[in-house]
């Protein structure tokens, strides 16, 4: 009766770290060949980082106000996701967006790419879309980076609503 | 007859300790395949969980079972 349940239990563990391991390949591996990642605004998440630097973003409303003319994040995905379609939905508030870069080189050096659209959206918001290619970026364990590009005086601000990241096997 | 504080408990957790025991092996294997998975690949567990949480759960059977040995 005691080996009985001990082996119920001991089972038990074993099909939950099972499923947990065939959940974790569904998420990293996905069958549609597409992965869709949110950006947490303000918050550090493993896969997408907050902005940086603190000092040149502030949090108001849920929405994160930009005020230097570069702020970056860090992109982490594994090795099989060849690229990324990146969407930022945001509002210009004298700020004018530039485009959006990823690091090629250590120096730092970023290529910085105009949105391959830019439709306007209800209450000003409009939704700037990039691609990027993953191959010649640079990697560091998994984390690539990159940059908003900004144009605007120290005092005006580019808010950001969302960022959307699909990543392409 | 060795007596110790905390090991005078009756029978029957008898099959509780050996369900500890055997959660502390598969846990300790588990964060072990955690490490390898996380050295070739980083990302792979810690982009969806944090592997502290089966680090404490290691910790706490290993306690678990050297206060009742």
């Amino acid at each position: 009766m005691k080996k009985s349940i001990v082996y119920f239990f001991t089972a038990l563990v074993i099909i939950a770290i099972v499923g947990l391991g065939l959940f974790l390949f569904n998420k990293n591996i996905p069958a549609s060949g597409y992965l869709k990642v949110n950006a947490e605004l303000g918050k550090d998440t493993p896969i997408i980082s907050a902005l940086k630097p603190a000092a040149a973003v502030r949090l108001v409303d849920g929405s994160q106000e930009l005020f230097a003319d570069q702020v970056y994040f860090d992109l982490r995905s594994l090795k099989w996701f060849k690229g990324a379609w990146i969407e930022i939905v945001y509002q210009s508030d004298g700020r004018l967006l530039n485009g959006l870069g990823a690091q090629i080189d250590l120096a730092p050096d970023y290529n910085i790419k105009k949105p391959l659209s830019d439709v306007e959206l209800a209450d000003g918001w409009q939704q700037a879309l990039f691609y990027f290619d993953f191959e010649n970026l640079v990697v560091e364990k998994n984390v690539k980076h990159f940059v908003i590009d900004t144009v605007g005086q120290p005092d005006q601000f580019l808010k950001i609503k969302s960022i959307n990241i699909i990543l392409e096997r | 007859m060795k007596k110790r504080l905390f090991t005078n408990h009756p029978k029957k957790f008898g099959a509780l300790l050996a369900i500890n025991q055997n959660i502390f092996r598969i846990f300790l294997v588990f964060f072990g395949l955690i490490l390898l998975f996380e050295y070739l690949m980083p990302g792979f567990f810690t982009n969806w969980f944090n592997p502290l949480w089966v680090l404490l759960i290691v910790i706490l059977s290993a306690i678990i079972m050297i206060s009742n040995d």
